[in-house]
């Protein structure tokens, strides 16, 4: 928990969280290629990323993740929806329905405090996987 | 002429047992793909066509059935934990009500109240 605390503070620290969340998007999204695993063990920190950056509903968020990988991530769009569910079953989230520009019902989804500490873990982790794989000097094998 | 709304509305109806939909997800579920349908018509492409290509966007069906069905597992076992835990206590309490000389209403329910508020963290986590 005080690590968690930490984490959240460090985040809420951090003087332009744009670009924080720019960073992360960058550094994960850079792949030209990303495994099944890979993209689901990114989807929560993705979807809580998008949140910080204000309220935000299902087809904004698919939109928002494709635009920032130029659409080399690309999710089956359904699969977005049992991903938000979860996370507000899990407390991270919170919803609520409004209304479109055009007058249709829509759910929104906004970002929880405990949204914003579960972020600042989940980056945390990323980071020092990222930092453990940049400390080890990769050998390549021989080719012959 | 072709009906977006009414078709949408049909397939959504239809894909609630096939994606192991909560009827909650249904408006959801439409708001997306006219969201889709919209995009496309936008780019060029007919109201039918952007109709085939959203809903084959959203993924295979028993994908999403899994994901969807995790959701289902994930309440059950909240559910579960929460009772397990308060009959724990309610136990615990009984046992501490008679052994200490007989049962009776108040006293039972005095141990219990005692017993449950000496457990913030675990019990009281779940109406946070």
């Amino acid at each position: 928990v005080p690590r968690a605390k930490h984490a959240a503070h460090a985040f809420a620290c951090f003087e332009d969280q744009d670009e924080f969340c720019e960073m992360f998007f960058e550094g994960i999204l850079s792949m030209s290629t990303l495994s099944k695993d890979l993209i689901a063990a990114s989807a929560t920190p993705l979807v809580l990323s998008i949140l910080t950056q204000g309220d935000s509903y299902g087809y904004a968020i698919i939109h928002r993740i494709s635009e920032l990988s130029d659409g080399e991530m690309e999710w089956a769009e359904g699969m977005l929806y049992p991903i938000l569910h979860r996370l507000e079953k899990q407390r991270l989230i919170q919803s609520y329905w409004g209304k479109a520009e055009n007058g249709r019902k829509r759910k929104y989804y906004r970002l929880k405090k405990a949204g914003t500490s579960e972020l600042a873990r989940l980056l945390e982790n990323w980071r020092r996987v990222y930092g453990v794989l940049n400390k080890i000097e990769v050998i390549q094998p021989c080719s012959n | 002429m072709f009906q977006l709304e009414t078709k949408v509305r049909h397939w959504c109806k239809h894909a609630i047992p096939v994606y192991w939909l909560r009827p909650s997800s249904l408006a959801e579920m439409e708001d997306h793909l006219l969201c889709v349908i919209e995009q496309l018509t936008k780019d060029g492409t007919s109201a039918e066509q952007a109709f085939v290509i959203a809903t084959e966007r959203l993924g295979e069906a028993k994908l999403l059935r899994d994901e969807f069905r995790k959701n289902a597992r994930y309440s059950l076992n909240r559910s579960l934990k929460y009772t397990s835990e308060l009959a724990a206590i309610g136990g615990a309490t009984l046992v501490f009500a008679a052994s200490v000389g007989g049962i009776d209403v108040t006293a039972w329910a005095h141990h219990f109240l005692v017993a449950l508020y000496s457990f913030p963290s675990s019990f009281l986590s779940h109406f946070s």
